[in-house]
């Protein structure tokens, strides 16, 4: 069996890897759904503006405040989201960084995944693709969730995941009866 | 035998009275929403009532009944599959094995139907419960019986069986009841009902000086008489707090009582890789697990623990955060009371390192203490400012905050080595968790931009039951933990879970 020693001085750096972007339709996602949630948050104040129940400016303000801050997430942090949202699937791990000025690094061992889904929203479907989410035991909810990837990707990486995991699988039942 | 289907199959339509209740206990937890309706005006509350009422109770009955016609299920043979949800449509596969608790209920709108809800209740990557409701009580019971059954049979290859064997121990440990009485002073769950029974206690004033006029004209009166009102208010108040101190005394009294009936008789012993207890007073508990099980160990000593020198050690045997009630402790090894020797020999029996704890950066004190401190005097000046007060003092929450932030960076210590990863964290009392390095199950590296300038970064590590927080270390030490980490889990042959 190819069985090669593997040693931890081997396995390069992070940084010194070739990581993954996500697509730029991504950037197009995340401005409809903050669109969608300005609509939403606006919707007391548009609401109390149609009835006139108030007889101040506040929705107004409130309105007004609610466009300077999501145009200023759609014109700014959007694009740099997208940017800096990026993957790396190696043989026996996956990885996930987002932000820059918030960097944040995910990473799981392909041999801890316990199941994983491709999901994809009315918005998603609409611009073709997709999230791919990974579970393991740890945490209440979904481990790894990576965003804005196009389906046929997503499908692929999947695919590949789902192959190392199942030859680890057998390589630990080959390991297990050896033992016994 | 069989399964009772093994097809998708919609349950009984008067399972629609349990959606009406179940989507109730939902919509009850919107009540925020209701808001507006108080703020909006009168105009707004008419429409409310002419056409928001009747549309939401609409949407409401149409919501109960696509539930119901979405919500389907299939039994396999070890497995059963449920599909539920209307917008967000969720598949489940629940596992026979995995069950942890399987009941029956027959609420009273399905009795005269013969009709029964079955629920379900597993320990996998997520803590998961689900409720089949409407089955026929005799396909109930039978599909509860052939997934106790094969739950059953699951323990027993795992050697997780509920029968009690002690035959030769290689460690055994016994706890005598005054140890376990300990335990009750030490995690009093009841002191969490003080606060509830705080509103009564404004009665207590008025009704101790009701109790003294009662007094009056008996043989007590002699040595109340002659008293001024000014020492009849000291001995109310000093009555007042015999009865709080008395109120506590019994709380605690209650908590050793219970201590007592769930460990009486405390007896843990290793048998090979297996650890098994049994203890209890009217139901003799039993519970074990084999060493490859172990998610992660928790030693803790709380204020009152460190006054009696105790400490306890729980372990993890399986993973799904922090459920409550009869799966924790199902979910949970528990040795309630150790002294310090008694620690030292169960550290060593489960090949605990001998741990070199490392200080993280004292970034964490400037900026715990500074925030917080900052928050604090923010609070204070226009107070200070109002009463006309010297304004220095506004920086006096500076010096406290510091000091705490010291004394939690102080107790605050990580450590790790080729099989181990443990945090230890602590004010007055501390708690340590280990958790088995080839068992992490995803890492997280966080550089938020406060720490950025120092090159800090907070590395998370989560297992199958929580994680390891160590924050405030150097961005290259938190990679470095990671990737070795990440490293063992990899090359981590073997049964974990």
């Amino acid at each position: 069996m190819f069985n090669p020693p593997v040693s931890i001085e081997d396995i390069r750096p992070l940084d010194e890897e070739r990581w993954q972007g996500v697509s730029p339709r991504y950037a197009t996602q995340l401005r409809i759904s903050l669109v969608i949630y300005w609509l939403v948050f606006s919707a007391v104040a548009w609401l109390a503006l149609a009835l006139g129940t108030t007889g101040g400016g506040w929705h107004w303000l409130v309105v007004l405040v609610l466009a300077v801050v999501f145009t200023g997430a759609i014109a700014v942090w959007v694009p740099r989201r997208v940017r800096h949202t990026r993957y790396l699937l190696r043989l026996r791990d996956m990885h996930m960084q987002t932000g820059l000025l918030w960097r944040r690094t995910t990473s799981v061992a392909i041999n801890r995944i316990q199941h994983l889904e491709i999901t994809q929203g009315p918005v998603e479907r609409l611009l073709g693709l997709s999230r791919l989410v990974l579970y393991t035991a740890g945490g209440m909810k979904s481990d790894l969730v990576l965003p804005g990837l196009i389906t046929d990707i997503a499908r692929r990486l999947k695919v590949q995941i789902l192959k190392t995991a199942e030859l680890d699988a057998q390589q630990d039942e080959a390991n297990e009866s050896a033992s016994e | 035998m069989s399964p009772p289907a093994s097809e998708w199959r919609r349950v009984s339509p008067l399972a629609i009275v349990y959606f009406v209740f179940d989507s109730f206990r939902h919509a009850i937890n919107l009540w925020p929403a209701l808001v507006p309706l108080f703020a909006g005006g009168e105009k707004f509350r008419a429409l409310f009532w002419a056409y928001g009422l009747p549309g939401l109770l609409a949407l409401f009955v149409v919501g109960v009944v696509l539930h119901f016609w979405f919500f389907r299920y299939k039994v396999e043979a070890d497995r059963i599959h449920l599909q539920r949800g209307v917008l967000n449509r969720k598949r489940l596969t629940l596992y026979f094995e995995r069950v942890q608790q399987a009941d029956i209920a027959q609420p009273f709108y399905f009795r005269p139907f013969g009709l029964a809800t079955l629920g379900l209740e597993s320990a996998g990557s997520r803590q998961q419960e689900v409720d089949i409701p409407g089955l026929v009580f005799v396909d109930a019971q039978a599909l509860k019986n052939l997934i106790l059954e094969q739950r059953r049979q699951a323990e027993t290859d795992d050697g997780e069986t509920r029968e009690w064997n002690a035959n030769q121990p290689d460690y055994e440990l016994r706890l005598p009841w005054t140890e376990v009485a300990r335990y009750g002073l030490m995690y009093n769950g009841l002191l969490l009902l003080a606060p509830l029974i705080a509103p009564f206690s404004q009665n207590l004033g008025p009704s101790i000086e009701t109790w003294f006029v009662a007094l009056e004209g008996t043989v007590v009166q002699r040595f109340v008489t002659g008293l001024d009102e000014n020492t009849l208010a000291w001995a109310v108040a000093l009555a007042s707090i015999f009865a709080v101190l008395m109120g506590l005394f019994t709380l605690f009294v209650l908590s050793m009582l219970i201590a007592l009936v769930r460990f009486w008789d405390y007896h843990l012993t290793r048998t090979g890789d297996q650890y098994q207890y049994r203890a209890g007073l009217g139901t003799v508990k039993t519970r074990g697990f084999r060493l490859h099980k172990l998610q992660q160990v928790s030693i803790s000593q709380g204020i009152v623990a460190r006054l009696l020198k105790r400490y306890s050690l729980m372990i993890s045997k399986a993973g799904g955060g922090a459920p409550t009630g009869e799966v924790q402790h199902g979910k949970h090894f528990l040795i309630p009371v150790l002294t310090a020797d008694g620690l030292v020999e169960l550290k060593s029996q489960l090949a605990f390192p001998d741990p070199s704890w490392r200080r993280v950066s004292p970034a964490y004190i400037a900026w715990r203490g500074g925030v917080s401190g900052t928050i604090l005097t923010l609070i204070l000046v226009p107070v200070l400012l109002a009463n006309e007060v010297f304004l220095l003092y506004a920086l006096l929450p500076y010096s406290i905050c510091f000091l705490l932030a010291w004394r939690y960076w102080y107790c605050f210590g990580i450590y790790q080595d080729s099989e181990w990863l443990g945090v230890k964290t602590g004010f007055i009392g501390s708690k340590v968790v280990w958790l088995p390095i080839g068992k992490a199950q995803k890492a997280t590296v966080s550089e938020p931009p406060w720490l950025k300038p120092w090159r800090l970064a907070n590395l998370s590590i989560w297992g199958a039951d929580g994680r390891l927080e160590m924050h405030y270390i150097s961005r290259t030490e938190a990679e470095s933990i990671r990737d070795q980490t990440l490293f063992r889990v990899m090359t981590f042959r073997g049964r974990w879970f």
